[in-house]
């Protein structure tokens, strides 16, 4: 059965590749006329479609609410009272399971991000002007009904060979691969190629939609609990909004001290807090250095396993991408004893859209950090608990999953400058090394939980 | 602008250190009673198929036990107490596993499914197959101990900061400590110690994690800021 | 004897409660000190221990008001008691169950005396071990991740998180120093720990 593309927001099920984003934090004036400006912004709200070049737009917009904001727009208290408990505490009352201490409190969030956001609209764009122009048209139907109480420009960073975060590395390889959804005929890679689930053969096969999606069947094989009514929930989804301030110097400093202990050398101690080389060639295919070529294979340089590294010796237990998504590392003995590849770990997806923002700095030049540049982390899931925020909590916060005690991830791990992780040997002639007075590397400035309802579910709300 | 807990004071993780007490009151037909004993002793003796490798492997359960409570089998210890008078007997069982109540019952019904149905699959009412985990959940929920969320009135751990994979962890470390400070040569070179040295790094390589306290539970943050979830009870059997 | 486990022991236990006293005794449990303070920290070899009072058991089925025929008047079995469970995991070494009771008894004895003065047949903390034979229930199943091994005792558990603590400060400080300096490190840490052996041997 195919999905019904034109009720699903855009940018959940099919990508975005536009390089330039503004981001508008809304606040609802009040009900009666916030329902009234979201009937006429609907009009605008981009839908997912697979465009050729002929007829993609050059800009598009679409809109999410939190629950303060379902609250503002008069929701009625039923609905209200349907919506988990995640979503309904908003991020700033999850900050302890979040990691959200210390510089990453929300005390000292960005202070537009300190204040309930009712609605968050984003608008991406070919350039800067055409973001620009979309933006301007999108404050006009909203006026009345919502104030803007802040806008972020987000766009994505090119340096060198390719798109890249602001640590160094590329990005925008993993992506996850649903059953249902087309995949376009410009994206070169296969359907479920390495972006699925991997069964106990080794066998990729894509993931049940409804572990993004309400009103389809999730990998349990249920209908996911959604808000209720039904409408309100069908074809909607959930956004997990983070400001990541990535303190870039503080990293660098880091690796040339370190990497200068590390017996392999400094590029090689980076790609093992990663799992990846910069260049995006995986660990888990090549331990030993960087291939170009497979790491510009969209085909190749997604697809592998960790359960033929149990040890750790290719990529580390705690590698940041490999504490994200362990794929068949978490194999178990299952019935009639048949390994169970990657099940433990399947319904813990979730769908990154993040783009960064802030003024590249190359890698000769020296900077400060308190310069703000970072990432906009943008996941999409349907259960905020269960996905985003175990991976946060269980995974990236801690170790025990891992075999690596309290232990946290290099890059993500809420530091206070006494962890440290342990890089496993990389062979029989090589010994663990420890790394030790891990600093914070990112902050959190700022986010929130939003919800992504379909298009006929936004008429749903906008009707009251 | 920072939203406060109403409750500052309710404790974040539970008495346990790392650890939690589940209990679950299943009742049972009477001739399962008689099939679980024989199933559970062939478990135990390692006769029966199915086995209990994924409660090894997942590493998250310290203790379990399954407990066949028949329907004369709650003790009378005087004539003035009151004589029961059930329709059902009970199985009871009580687990100390690490980890957060849901994802103990995600990771089960995921990759345990079939042993859970094995174990409670027959006879006990109301059980719907484990891999449909929303209403293993709800079974679970219902079944704990009394009607409704139960707290275990008194739990201890002797382990305050340490999982059950750190104990394993540990345990292995001090004898692979041990073999090599037995296995020391008198008046050892320093270049034939670190040949021996490197090799230990290596095989205890997976066991040198640092421990800390155990992650905030998100039912408990949630009941700070007044947020409880209702318990619904899960589908029932017809009569 | 399937209480058993290699060398830990699995206690089950359940206890009538003196009618009226129940909720004195959820206040009692609620006031016994939990963490580093607990009492069962005397005797040391209890590895997890709970009580809980069993009031009522659970709904069976259909409700009264959701059954379609009217038939299911029966919702589920009633107490007339209430129970308390006691639910012990812990060493049995040489002397087994009736050297832990005795554990317990000297090592919490106002605690015990405090919660099973509450209970029905309780008549005292010299006939414990008795009480806690008429009382317990066979455990049909009991699993054990660690304790399975002679090493798995809780002294030994404690100790080991010891030396795995120390060790990895060990690990860190001496990480690029020179085979000597680490020679002589491991050889302190060694004494420091009194490590000559497998604890298994």
């Amino acid at each position: 059965m195919p999905l019904p593309l034109s009720d699903i927001q855009g940018n959940v099920v099919l990508p975005y590749s536009f390089p330039c984003a503004t981001y508008l934090l809304l606040r609802v004036i009040d009900s009666q006329t916030g329902r009234g400006a979201l009937a006429k912004a609907i009009e605008h709200v981009t839908h997912s479609a697979i465009w050729d070049p002929a007829n993609k737009p050059h800009s598009t917009f679409n809109v999410a609410l939190s629950f303060a904001g379902l609250k503002a727009l008069g929701l009625g208290q039923e609905a209200l009272e349907s919506f988990p408990i995640a979503f309904k505490m908003g991020m700033k009352r999850r900050a302890l399971i979040l990691g959200d201490t210390g510089a990453s409190e929300p005390t000292s969030w960005d202070p537009k991000w300190q204040a309930d956001i009712h609605a968050f609209a984003s608008v991406y764009g070919d350039s800067p002007p055409e973001v620009a122009s979309r933006v301007a048209a999108v404050r006009e139907a909203l006026a009345g009904g919502f104030e803007v109480a802040g806008e972020e420009h987000a766009a994505v960073l090119r340096a060198g060979d390719g798109r890249r975060e602001h640590f160094g590395f590329t990005d925008g390889i993993s992506g996850v691969a649903f059953e249902g959804v087309p995949i376009p005929a410009s994206n070169s890679a296969r359907e479920g190629e390495g972006d699925g689930k991997i069964l106990g053969d080794g066998t990729v096969k894509p993931i049940a939609i409804g572990e993004l999606l309400f009103g389809h069947l999730d990998e349990a094989g249920e209908l996911p609990e959604g808000p209720l009514p039904p409408e309100l929930a069908k074809n909607g989804t959930f956004l997990v909004v983070r400001k990541l301030k990535q303190n870039v110097q503080l990293f660098r400093d880091y690796l040339d001290r370190e990497g200068s202990k590390y017996p392999g050398g400094k590029a090689k101690l980076a790609a093992k807090f990663v799992g990846r080389w910069k260049d995006g060639t995986p660990l888990a295919l090549r331990p030993d250095g960087p291939d170009p070529v497979l790491a510009s294979d969209g085909e190749r340089n997604n697809d592998f396993r960790y359960a033929d590294d149990l040890d750790g010796a290719k990529c580390p237990l705690g590698a940041h991408m490999r504490r994200s998504r362990p794929r068949d590392a978490m194999t178990v003995q299952g019935q009639d004893r048949k390994p169970t590849g990657s099940r433990l770990t399947d319904r813990r997806r979730i769908v990154r859209r993040g783009v960064p923002y802030g003024p590249w700095a190359p890698e000769d030049q020296r900077i400060t950090d308190d310069i703000e540049r970072g990432i906009f982390f943008l996941a999409l899931n349907i259960d905020i608990e269960r996905q985003f925020e175990f991976v946060q909590q269980q995974w990236l916060n801690y170790g025990n999953h891992f075999r690596q005690g309290n232990d946290k991830d290099v890059l993500l791990g809420d530091h206070d400058g006494t962890g440290k992780a342990v890089i496993q040997a990389s062979s029989s002639d090589d010994v663990p090394h420890l790394c030790t007075q891990l600093p914070r590397f990112v902050e959190a400035r700022g986010g929130e939980y939003f919800f992504v309802p379909g298009i006929a579910a936004l008429r749903w709300i906008a009707r009251g | 602008m920072t939203p406060v807990p109403s409750d500052t004071t309710a404790p974040l993780v539970g008495t346990g250190g790392k650890a939690i007490a589940m209990n679950l009151l299943s009742p049972m037909t009477f001739w399962s009673d008689v099939e679980k004993h024989v199933e559970y002793f062939g478990l135990q003796h390692g006769v029966t198929p199915q086995n209990v490798a994924p409660l090894v492997q997942l590493s998250f359960v310290q203790f379990a036990r399954w407990v066949v409570i028949s329907r004369h089998g709650f003790p009378r210890l005087s004539h003035d107490q009151p004589k029961e008078d059930l329709e059902y007997d009970y199985l009871l069982f009580a687990s100390n596993y690490n980890g957060q109540w849901d994802q103990y019952l995600d990771a089960f019904s995921s990759v345990y499914d079939w042993g859970l149905d094995g174990m409670w699959g027959q006879g006990c009412l109301n059980w719907v197959e484990a891999k449909y985990v929303t209403s293993l959940k709800r079974y679970v929920r219902w079944n704990q101990a009394r009607r409704g969320n139960v707290p275990t009135h008194y739990y201890f751990c002797a382990y305050t900061d340490a999982t059950n994979t750190d104990i394993v962890a540990a345990l292995d470390l001090r004898e692979k400590l041990g073999a090599f400070a037995r296995d020391t040569p008198a008046d050892e070179t320093p270049q034939a110690f670190d040949v021996r040295y490197r090799k230990l790094l290596r095989d205890v390589q997976h066991s040198l994690g640092s421990r800390g306290p155990s992650p905030v539970d998100g039912d408990l943050l949630a009941q700070q800021y007044d947020f409880v979830e209702p318990v619904a009870p899960p589908p029932f059997d017809r009569p | 004897m399937s209480n058993e486990s290699g060398q830990a022991y699995g206690l089950t236990v359940l206890s009538p409660v003196r009618r009226g006293e129940e909720e004195v005794l959820k206040d009692v449990l609620a006031r016994l000190p939990t963490g580093s303070n607990a009492p069962f920290h005397h005797s040391a070899i209890t590895h997890t221990a709970r009580w809980v009072v069993v009031d009522a058991l659970p709904q069976a089925t259909w409700p009264p008001d959701r059954d379609p025929q009217g038939k299911g008047r029966f919702a589920g079995d009633a107490l007339k008691s209430s129970y308390l469970l006691f639910d012990s995991n812990f060493d049995a070494g040489e002397g087994g169950l009736p050297s832990y009771l005795e554990a317990l008894v000297t090592g919490m004895p106002t605690e015990i005396e405090s919660i099973y003065t509450h209970c029905i047949g309780y008549t005292g903390l010299a006939q414990f071990a008795h009480y806690i034979d008429e009382c317990q229930i066979k455990t049909t199943f009991f699993y054990s991740s660690y304790s399975t091994e002679r090493t798995g005792t809780v002294r030994n558990v404690q100790a080991a998180l010891r030396v795995q603590s120390g060790f990895v400060d060990l690990v860190a400080e001496t990480q690029g120093r020179s085979p000597r300096e680490v020679q002589d490190r491991l050889r302190q840490f060694f004494a420091v720990h009194e490590i000559t052996a497998p604890v298994a041997s």
